[in-house]
């Protein structure tokens, strides 16, 4: 029987997170090669884009049932909308919908067997934290001009207290896309990694592994939980920002 | 499950063929509906029910956000909580060290850890605040909404 020490040096815990080069491309002497993370994530567009063509060409008046899921996820996204930021916020409507479905859809593609988790990599996550965040900002500024730094001075605030209100204020915005970011790729990344230490201590105790087992099995359904609801927090957050930018909300 | 083939519903299927009658009887439902009945008895249209419920869920859809549900998922609310309270903390902290690394100081990131800390239960106060309007706004609609028990 192999010692828990022997097996996490044939498996580390973090090898799955780790880029490799599956078809090497140089343009201009950069390098632009296919990696497993590229390939995910063409392979998440893809499956989307397949997906979502495929259960709307027949666009029956009774749906079947890729045109149902196709539907439920079109409602959820609108009402996601709706109930943050009203109808002004649907022509965000399509960006939300792709952030949404690119972020279950990778998450979930994760929780496959030898896949690789594009959002556990904080390069990814950082990325659509920050375009949104400045895509907020842009919008904020384009909707209010300058009145939008009136973000910044909660009203009803003492004029004393401003000073230090203020720069509170204004870390509260700066850390968004930090918080965004963090939650996302630290949750991937945990759970992975919990997941394979788990799985390693069940080959190492043998017979006593039935326990970790176990645990694997209700750490599994949870990581599927948490795959879902990553991708919806990180969908709403983004709906509350857009909010924040169009309506400048006295909170 | 064996149901009606999907064409029966189509568009394709409305315009032309023994669709064509349906889609005629459908006009004279509604014809029969807002009153230009030209037969007798009490018509029911099969599109009443759900010109109804379409009525109620437009009017139900402001253009305003209607952030007063109670929050769907307090797990995600959780998870939202607690990483914007710890990561303010650290954005304050990293702010500090930049300026003083600008500056050459040694001594900014004391207040801008606090200011971050600050910002950290600001975001925090900020939910709890947004948690308790919504209870409230709760507890206001609550009486306008019938209750479906006393009706069994």
């Amino acid at each position: 029987m192999a010692s828990v020490k022997e097996i996490f040096e044939l498996h580390p815990p973090m090898h799955q997170f780790e880029i490799k080069q599956w078809i090497p491309i140089e343009i201009g002497g950069y390098d632009v090669s296919l990696t497993n993370a590229g390939a995910f994530m063409l392979g998440t567009v893809a499956l989307i884009a397949l997906f979502l063509f495929s259960a709307t060409s027949k666009r029956s008046l009774v749906p079947g049932r890729a045109q149902s899921v196709a539907e439920l996820a079109y409602g959820f996204i609108a009402n996601m909308l709706r109930d943050n930021v009203g109808t002004a916020g649907m022509p965000f409507f399509p960006f939300v919908f792709s952030l949404f479905t690119y972020i279950l859809v990778a998450n979930f593609l994760g929780m496959m067997p030898y896949a690789f988790t594009v959002t556990s990599h904080i390069i990814v996550t950082g990325a659509f934290a920050l375009f949104i965040f400045f895509g907020v900002t842009l919008l904020g500024f384009i909707k209010h001009g300058p009145m939008f730094l009136k973000l910044f001075v909660p009203s009803g605030v003492p004029f004393a207290l401003l000073p230090i209100i203020v720069p509170i204020e204004i870390i509260s915005y700066l850390s968004r896309p930090l918080s965004l970011s963090v939650r996302l790729f630290a949750n991937m990344l945990a759970g992975h990694t919990m997941l394979k230490v788990f799985a390693g201590f069940v080959i190492a105790l043998g017979i006593a592994g039935a326990g970790p087992l176990l645990v694997m099995v209700a750490l599994t359904a949870l990581e599927f939980l948490v795959a879902f609801l990553q991708a919806y927090v990180f969908a709403v957050l983004t709906c509350i920002y857009i909010n924040d930018a169009i309506h400048m909300h006295e909170h | 499950m064996t149901g009606p083939s999907r064409e029966t519903y189509g568009a394709r299927g409305l315009k032309q063929g023994p669709f064509r009658t349906l889609g005629n009887k459908g006009e004279r439902w509604r014809d029969l509906r807002d009153g230009n009945a030209r037969g007798e008895g009490k018509a029911v249209a099969p599109t009443d029910d759900f010109d109804r419920r379409l009525e109620r869920a437009n009017a139900q859809r402001g253009d305003a956000p209607s952030r007063g549900a109670a929050n769907p998922s307090p797990l995600g609310l959780a998870f939202r909580i607690g990483t914007e309270l710890v990561v303010a903390v650290a954005v304050g902290a990293v702010i500090g060290w930049l300026l003083d690394q600008w500056l050459g100081t040694h001594w900014l990131i004391v207040p801008f850890l606090l200011l971050g800390i600050g910002a950290g239960f600001r975001n925090v106060f900020r939910h709890a605040r947004q948690m308790n309007e919504a209870a409230a706004q709760d507890a206001k609609n609550l009486p306008s909404v019938p209750d479906d028990d006393d009706d069994d």
